[in-house]
């Protein structure tokens, strides 16, 4: 498999060449175009039945189908893009788990697994989906964002403001806190923001759908 | 303090590495990352006055944060919505911003709002300005990209365009050509500069996104 991302950072494009019988798993709508002799399956989000697709869907934020792309008799290409203007990038899992905010989820290969992990309560203080897509396993994996990807090296403790984290690997713990003191927590306008403790690696994009959010709000006309 | 831009001009994103001491005020809400060794004070900047005249005539935040730098740490800013970043020293001068445009600076510079002057009263972008003084490092933000324009003599823009220009300059509001095309040539009132100094442009106008979506939008 062959990766290429192309009209970063704003309108990102992934381009996906697979070998001869190679496939890829992407979320439903996600397909620009593809070759003629790719062919398109469309399946349950998780293969361990019903019931995990469902929460998936319901929980985790994202479609309750997806699609797998396959390459027969010889190589072939699909093009993937996501739905917001922003951002792509390939990970690369080596026999590792990766924790995606809901609708960081473009493609990944087959062999990557996935599930939800319920956030606890942290989720619903912070304003975010209360749900992390589990993604395990060996294999390339595309994240997308509203706005840039940058990925972070964590080091002892990191501070993010919630809307911003797109991953995180699972070496790193968290806690959803307060930012700063009581002061700067009401009126500061960052409100809470997520505290990374350990070592490893963080996803961030650098627009939040929150912020777009507001300030489409405040420009438009409310709703008659 | 060291910086550098990424993800310009569409998504841009502002890195700091601080240095212990170093300190950097921003408008509430811009952090997206820091490392922990950074000490954070929340105030109205220079008094509850300008606090006010900022948030309801500046289009800004009432309140600036400014985190102070206990070891070398990182630091993430970016502005809400889509577009550029961009960076100018000032060294006890000041810089005239189009409304909102403020996203962060050195401690020592100073924050205001600015009256237009009746002249920009025509105008559908609104009568106050912000005005950044002082010494140290400024750095403001756009809709689309930011494109700098040294003017020398005359420069007409339209008036949504702007970013920022410097005090060297003169300006009025005025129609574009004749009544017909202010009317119906699409490009309403423009700015006419006259003088010497740099004017930084944006590439694309809000309103003229939020126009674009309000056709979407059900009646």
């Amino acid at each position: 498999m062959k990766i290429d991302i192309k009209f970063k950072p704003s309108f990102a494009q992934a381009t996906v060449t697979l070998d001869d019988g190679e496939g890829i798993k992407s979320e439903s709508g996600a397909m620009v175009a593809k070759s003629d002799n790719v062919s398109i399956e469309t399946h349950k989000a998780q293969k361990g039945g019903l019931f995990k697709s469902i929460k998936s869907a319901l929980l985790g934020g994202e479609s309750f189908w997806m699609n797998t792309f396959t390459a027969n008799n010889g190589s072939g290409e699909v093009k993937l893009a996501p739905t917001l203007p922003g951002d792509i990038a390939q990970v690369d899992l080596a026999n590792q788990t990766l924790f995606v905010q809901s609708t960081g989820f473009l493609a990944s290969t087959p062999a990557i697994e996935m599930d939800t992990k319920f956030q606890g309560l942290k989720g619903f203080f912070s304003g975010e989906s209360l749900f992390f897509l589990k993604l395990s396993g060996t294999g390339p994996l595309l994240l997308s964002s509203f706005g840039g990807i940058d990925v972070m090296d964590v080091d002892g403790t990191f501070i993010i403001d919630t809307g911003h984290v797109v991953a995180f690997e699972d070496s790193l713990n968290y806690e959803v806190t307060k930012f700063g003191g009581w002061k700067s927590f009401f009126l500061g306008g960052e409100g809470i923001v997520a505290k990374f403790k350990g070592n490893g690696k963080v996803w961030i994009q650098t627009r939040n759908v929150p912020g777009l959010g507001k300030w489409l709000r405040s420009n438009l006309p409310p709703k008659r | 303090m060291k910086y550098s831009i990424t993800h310009n001009p569409s998504y841009a994103m502002l890195n700091f590495t601080l240095s212990p001491g170093d300190s950097i005020k921003t408008e509430s809400g811009a952090m997206v990352y820091m490392d922990e060794a950074l000490d954070v004070e929340t105030s109205f900047g220079s008094g509850f006055l300008s606090a006010i005249s900022r948030k309801f005539l500046g289009g800004e935040s009432m309140f600036l944060n400014t985190y102070t730098a206990r070891e070398e740490v990182r630091l993430g800013v970016a502005p809400e919505f889509a577009g550029d970043i961009q960076h100018v020293e000032l060294n006890n001068e000041s810089l005239v911003l189009q409304k909102g445009a403020y996203l962060c600076s050195d401690a020592g510079i100073e924050i205001k709002t600015k009256f237009g002057g009746l002249k920009s009263l025509i105008s559908r972008e609104g009568v106050f300005l912000l005005e950044a003084a002082g010494t140290g490092n400024l750095f403001f933000n756009s809709y689309g990209a930011i494109i700098k324009k040294p003017v020398n003599g005359e420069f007409i823009l339209d008036t949504g365009h702007l970013v920022a220009f410097e005090p060297t300059l003169q300006y009025k509001v005025q129609k574009t050509g004749g009544w017909k095309s202010t009317l119906f040539s699409g490009e309403g009132f423009t700015m006419r500069f006259e003088g010497t100094g740099n004017v930084w442009i944006q590439t694309r106008v809000r309103k003229g996104l939020v126009d674009w979506i309000m056709g979407f939008l059900p009646r």
